[in-house]
């Protein structure tokens, strides 16, 4: 049965769209068929961050507007054959999609995939209910600012109301150097605060945005994450990587140093 | 410099803050039925207003009005 997970915060900017895509695309490599449905309508990015723009022909908005059947919309991964996209539309705001449409578009095409990933817009409103409503388990992404931990606590009560199979917390941005240097929350300090299941945790790393955000180089520690967060959703683990690890004992403490002068 | 510990309490507070915030609906809704109900046996002179904060493990409820005197009523006599 096909398990349809909406990423979403609350707080925007704190890397639901990388996730989306780089997550997606671990699974991809597992061997599974995933679809990722940008729901993000009008500051949609999805298929920029993974390089597609010039692929799409369709949208999300021709779909709902019975322009083109729904598979004729989804946009084929360069990298991987079994990872597909169901682009968003950057001029329509979406203002007149329900829920219940969005929800038809998604359970249409869900058979043909194991896993959708929804890539939920930033905020509480129409957009975010609308993305939920799809969706039978939910990851929430935090960053370790405490504006993000906040908002995120506020997306999480919302989300019990919505009964989902489950709702679990990726902390993203996670800088090994400052926790162990107690300038910054550890992962597991954040998962404490908001009482809910960390099965991820991504550190901040320039290969990131020297990457373009997607399809990261295998020796990063992000690959790492990636490849273990895909694991824990497949197999209901919650292992996570540890980012301190490189930065505790002598080397680590030279390490900290040499990112402390750069 | 900030430290992690000094952190967390913060944000710990910020949000238990936030869910102790029962919302202006909620509270909207709860002060008119108590004044629904508290005006059958008070003559009431102000609105009901409502106050909810956190106390150790759980939640410090406050309900405050005024009223200008209370309401007599009938009772079933005993016997009848």
């Amino acid at each position: 049965m096909t398990k349809k997970i909406v990423i979403t915060s609350g707080k925007g900017g704190v890397g639901k769209t990388t996730l989306t895509a780089n997550l997606g695309l671990a699974l991809a490599k597992m061997g599974f068929s995933v679809l990722l449905v940008d729901a993000d309508f009008g500051l949609n990015n999805l298929d920029v961050v993974m390089n597609l723009e010039s692929k799409i022909t369709y949208d999300l908005s021709d779909v709902l507007e019975g322009r083109c059947r729904t598979k004729q919309a989804l946009v084929q991964d360069r990298i991987r054959k079994n990872l597909y996209v169901l682009p968003s539309n950057s001029l329509n705001s979406g203002s007149g999609v329900s829920g219940q449409n969005l929800k038809l578009v998604v359970e249409n095409v869900s058979p043909l995939f194991d896993y959708v990933l929804l890539d939920c817009p930033a905020g509480i409103d129409l957009g975010f209910h609308r993305a939920v409503s799809c969706c039978d388990n939910a990851i929430v992404v935090t960053t370790p600012q405490m504006s993000c931990i906040r908002d995120a606590d506020k997306v999480i009560s919302i989300l019990k109301s919505y009964k989902l199979d489950s709702v679990s917390l990726v902390v993203n941005r996670a800088r090994g150097d400052l926790v162990v240097g107690d300038k910054m929350m550890s992962p597991l300090d954040v998962e404490a605060l908001l009482d809910t299941d960390l099965i991820g945790v991504l550190p901040e790393e320039d290969v990131i945005f020297l990457s373009g955000g997607y399809a990261l180089p295998m020796h990063s520690d992000s690959y790492k994450g990636y490849k273990i967060l895909a694991n824990n959703i497949v197999k209901g683990k919650k292992k996570i990587f540890d980012v301190t690890n490189k930065y505790l004992g002598f080397f680590g403490s030279i390490r900290r140093s040499i990112k402390r002068s750069i | 410099m900030k430290s992690g510990k000094s952190e967390i309490t913060r944000i710990k507070n910020l949000i238990e803050n936030d869910r102790v915030n029962a919302g202006y609906d909620f509270s909207r809704m709860v002060e008119s039925d108590l004044r629904r109900l508290l005006s059958d046996y008070f003559d009431l002179s102000s609105p009901v207003h409502l106050d909810v904060v956190r106390i150790n493990d759980g939640l410090g409820v406050t309900i405050t009005l005024t009223a200008n005197r209370i309401k007599s009523f009938m009772t079933v006599p005993h016997g009848d």
